[in-house]
């Protein structure tokens, strides 16, 4: 007889008596986390930066406070963005960022088509704050909700989606913006 | 799709992790939980060396820690069953004050500590070290040197007196320590700590023998050891020489042969030098029986009986190990009393064991330099506290044996044997 898949939930509850299961939540979880990094620090340094966030989840286990939503990734990406954040700084000081801070732009660039998405994206990134664009990410790319986003952030969930709609506002304005001047320079 | 969307999604694309990584990020993850079981964490072992760092460590220190997990519990069931190796374990609790053969099986409070380190047995612990799912934790007192390695499920003991590795500074941890023998006493993580019991063994008769063994085979031996600092190796090693073991080494473990104690021996042991803080006298003399399996102080209803009386009446000390002591040796030492100084009385010191007994005689106190062993500060109105080589040198010169000086000729002239009868 096969034993009953646990969910998140079982398992962060356990986790403080039972460190193993985060070898559970690492199978499960894993390239999540990895996409997570990858996207924001490229994906050498994620490769890198993987089991740091899983180690150092280990080490934070008593203090988990599971979400409402069941899954861990709020939790775990709380924990990554710590750690990507102490990575960023760094290599900050080693080689100073191309672009705003909080992203390693030129991984962000290798994705991108062409030069000018790249432009219309720094800038509309460029103008929101950096907890602004950490919950646009954690919704748009890791696909969370407001409120798993703003647990991952340490933030209400009420905060997050206010954070989310006016980041999204000031993004799009910005590209807005920039297309009425393309148009313009045209005629 | 708004036009911010496309970007994001465009940007947010990248691949999945390769298995390699996955597997490599796994395997880093599984040491670390292997390493959660370790009793010591890092953050913990540095609280409690900022303690230490200044100021010796007793138990009490580690018990107050051990209440917030059984993780620093384990570490202080490790140092009471390395010290109950060392015989400078205390009850504490309702045999409160007296040795006895062996450590109380720790009850059902898991968080519980039920010893404690008597303060003036001046432990230290004086650094740490963590590889490969083993924390090691180094203590000292100003006679053993210990190093505890912990595991997930067990922690292993290594008395060793190699104490040339110290570099006479604190918190200073070489890895090259010398072991003359190992203990082990189970502790499992987690489990109730009756596993913790600490029946603590050598698993040799070579019990801390970092030392010399006077070539007389027939009567009472004679080690030295080197302790703590390098005046105590200074000293042993000067006397190694002379006495022509392996002599010019340049090292205190080059110079010395590794002596073993026969069954049946007896250990008179006597450390000069000076303690650094507390109230016992400088001057400790200690006894001990063992046998071919080295059960030493724990449960073989063979301990002894130590007493240090003070010259003047004051300050008498008495060690009773072991309730039942049919091998006993009586100790007597005069001549102490608080803090004794080379300017004082000579020690008279008698063993009424007649043969087969070893008299330990170890010298440690300062550096050279005049720094407090172990960098625990010297109160500075304390005469001779220094221990410089040529003060030890006069404590040593100032023993007498059944009432016959030690001289310096007796001492480094090996057809002089030392006539302890």
């Amino acid at each position: 007889m096969t034993e009953p898949v646990r969910d998140d939930a079982d398992l962060l509850a356990a986790l403080r008596r039972e460190p193993a299961l985060m070898g559970l939540l690492y199978e499960r979880h894993a390239p999540d986390v990895h996409r997570y990094l990858a996207r924001r620090a490229g994906g050498a340094a994620a490769d890198d930066l993987l089991a740091d966030v899983f180690v150092a989840a280990l080490a934070a286990r008593k203090r988990v406070v599971p979400h409402e939503s069941g899954s861990a990734l709020p939790w775990l990406y709380g924990i990554a963005r710590n750690i990507l954040r102490r990575y960023l700084r760094q290599s900050a000081r080693a080689n100073p960022p191309s672009g705003p801070p909080g992203l390693d732009w030129d991984a962000v660039d290798s994705r991108l088509d062409a030069q000018s998405q790249q432009a219309q994206l720094r800038k509309a990134i460029d103008v929101l704050s950096e907890s602004e664009r950490d919950v646009l990410l954690l919704v748009a790319w890791e696909g969370l909700t407001p409120a798993e986003a703003g647990a991952a952030l340490g933030i209400s969930a009420v905060a997050a989606r206010s954070r989310l709609h006016r980041a999204r506002l000031r993004a799009q304005n910005v590209l807005a913006d920039r297309s009425l001047e393309r148009k313009e320079n045209l005629t | 799709m708004t036009e911010l969307d496309d970007l994001l999604t465009a940007a947010g694309s990248v691949g999945t992790a390769s298995v390699a990584t996955l597997t490599r990020g796994r395997g880093v993850l599984d040491d670390a939980i292997r390493a959660t079981g370790s009793p010591v964490r890092s953050d913990e072992m540095d609280e409690i060396l900022a303690d230490a760092r200044d100021d010796f460590i007793p138990l009490q220190a580690i018990r107050a820690k051990a209440r917030r997990g059984p993780a620093i519990w384990l570490t202080a069931a490790a140092v009471a069953a390395a010290f109950a190796l060392t015989g400078t374990v205390v009850w504490d609790g309702e045999d409160s004050g007296s040795h006895a053969g062996g450590m109380t099986p720790l009850t059902a409070d898991r968080l519980r500590i039920p010893f404690t380190l008597d303060p003036s047995a001046g432990v230290q612990l004086i650094g740490y070290r963590t590889s490969s799912g083993v924390a090691s934790a180094i203590l000292a007192d100003d006679q053993h040197l210990l190093q505890l390695d912990i595991t997930a499920d067990r922690f292993t003991v290594v008395p060793s007196t190699a104490v040339v590795d110290i570099n006479g500074r604190p918190g200073v941890v070489e890895t090259n320590m010398q072991t003359v023998g190992t203990a082990s006493a189970s502790a499992s993580a987690g489990q109730p700590p009756t596993t913790a019991s600490a029946s603590a063994t050598p698993a040799n008769s070579s019990f801390p023998t970092t030392s010399i063994t006077w070539p007389d085979q027939t009567g009472h031996k004679l080690l030295l050891q080197g302790l703590g600092t390098p005046v105590g190796k200074a000293y042993a090693l000067r006397v190694a020489r002379a006495l022509d073991f392996g002599g010019g080494g340049h090292t205190l473990r080059s110079a010395i042969s590794v002596g073993s104690v026969p069954d049946g021996a007896h250990l008179a042991f006597v450390d000069f030098g000076y303690h650094q803080v507390g109230p016992e006298p400088p001057i400790r003399i200690t006894s001990a029986a063992w046998s071919s399996t080295a059960e030493y102080y724990l449960d073989n209803g063979r301990g002894f009986t130590i007493t240090v009386e003070g010259a003047d009446g004051t300050g008498t000390s008495k060690w009773a190990v072991g309730a039942d002591t049919p091998d006993a040796q009586q100790v007597t030492v005069g001549g102490h009393g608080g803090y004794w100084s080379p300017s004082q009385q000579s020690i008279a010191l008698t063993l009424d064991k007649s043969s087969n007994t070893y008299l330990v005689v170890a010298f440690h106190g300062t550096t050279d330099a005049g720094q407090p062993a172990f960098g625990v500060p010297e109160p500075s109105d304390r005469s001779g506290g220094s221990g410089t080589y040529e003060q030890l040198q006069r404590i040593v010169e100032s023993v007498t044996v059944a009432g016959k000086p030690l001289d310096s000729t007796t001492w480094f002239d090996a057809a002089d044997a030392l006539p302890l009868d």
